[in-house]
């Protein structure tokens, strides 16, 4: 029974294989050997692909054509949309344009301050002050609604906001206690250098190579002031050991004075 | 024969032409897709121009109009 079926299966495989070869030939016979016969099938197959193909063409022109009209169409509705906005804000292109050449005037700016470090930016407060009211006074105008540029003002408005530095005073010159009644104490507490006397052993700890004893310091002389910010642990160590000593030495005045007294 | 050749012929410059046509519509076909993305973003920035001058002059989320930084 297999053996049946597998001879079959060969035979339909080699009739194929024949038929394939038989039509190749007539394919690839020469024009003037084909019989009359042969020659009217291959134009009859030859007329047939070239009408297939016209069909196709002619599809193919008929989608071009509609998509020309479309891309017409989509074009008239832009220029009327963009129309329509110029007109309710009441602008021109024109305007457009010179409003966006101001707006990049001021991101230039920003830009070129934001390649500045703090003490440069820290001196310049003044003209970035005046470069945020420059943006905000664009913000009047009109064509400043574009989204485009909206968000663009929003987004600079945020930088320029972010330029901002407080002028850090780096050094400190003593004056006199009479004068200026300039202790480690007062000199912290002032509002343009920590604003928080809390933080004198700060200035104690950033200058131990000029102030032994923090309770004195001399007119004249210059301190290095560590920028403002919570106590390290070193500088509350230090400030424990000084309330210690102080109340120790207190301590100790007491006794002699209270021995002195009962000599 | 010779309308044999003629149209062979004829078969090839059709094929030639009809892959032009495809490429001319390939190229429309993305050209209108980028203009209808445009005009999609063009009739969404009308609503919000719409939107924003409903509110003027106070459309600012981060300012108030009149306000001097000093």
């Amino acid at each position: 029974m297999y053996k049946k079926v597998s001879l079959f299966i060969i035979m339909v495989i080699i009739g194929a294989l024949m038929s394939g070869k038989v039509y190749s030939q007539t394919q690839s016979k020469p024009d003037e050997e084909l019989t009359k016969e042969e020659a009217a099938k291959l134009i009859q197959d030859w007329q047939a692909k070239v009408n297939a193909l016209d069909d196709q063409l002619k599809n193919l022109d008929s989608d071009i054509n509609s998509l020309k009209q479309e891309l017409d169409d989509t074009k008239k509705q832009l220029t009327d949309c963009n129309d329509a906005i110029y007109k309710m804000l009441g602008i021109t292109a024109a305007d457009v344009e010179a409003f966006k050449q101001q707006l990049g005037i001021i991101e230039g700016k920003v830009r070129e301050y934001q390649r500045m470090n703090d003490d440069m930016l820290a001196d310049k407060t003044d003209e970035i002050k005046a470069l945020e009211n420059e943006l905000n006074a664009l913000r009047a105008n009109k064509a400043s609604l574009i989204p485009e540029y909206y968000n663009k003002i929003i987004s600079l408005a945020r930088d320029i906001k972010g330029l901002y530095r407080e002028k850090k005073i780096k050094s400190y010159t003593v004056g006199t206690w009479a004068k200026d009644k300039d202790c480690l104490w007062n000199i912290a507490g002032k509002i343009d250098i920590y604003g928080d006397p809390f933080l004198w052993p700060r200035i104690w700890q950033g200058n131990t190579d000029i102030i032994r004893n923090p309770d004195i310091i001399f007119p004249g002389q210059v301190l290095q002031l560590p920028p403002k910010g919570p106590k390290t642990s070193e500088e509350m160590k230090a400030e424990r050991k000084y309330w210690r000593e102080k109340k120790e030495a207190e301590a100790n005045k007491e006794t002699t004075g209270a021995g002195k007294q009962g000599e | 024969m010779t309308q044999l050749k003629e149209l062979r012929a004829k078969e090839s410059s059709l094929t030639e032409m009809i892959a032009r046509k495809r490429q001319e519509k390939k190229n429309l076909e993305s050209e209108v897709a980028a203009r209808k993305a445009e005009l999609k973003k063009c009739q969404d920035d009308k609503s919000f121009v719409e939107d924003k001058l409903s509110k003027w002059p106070n459309c600012w989320p981060d300012y108030t109009p009149g306000q001097e930084v000093k």
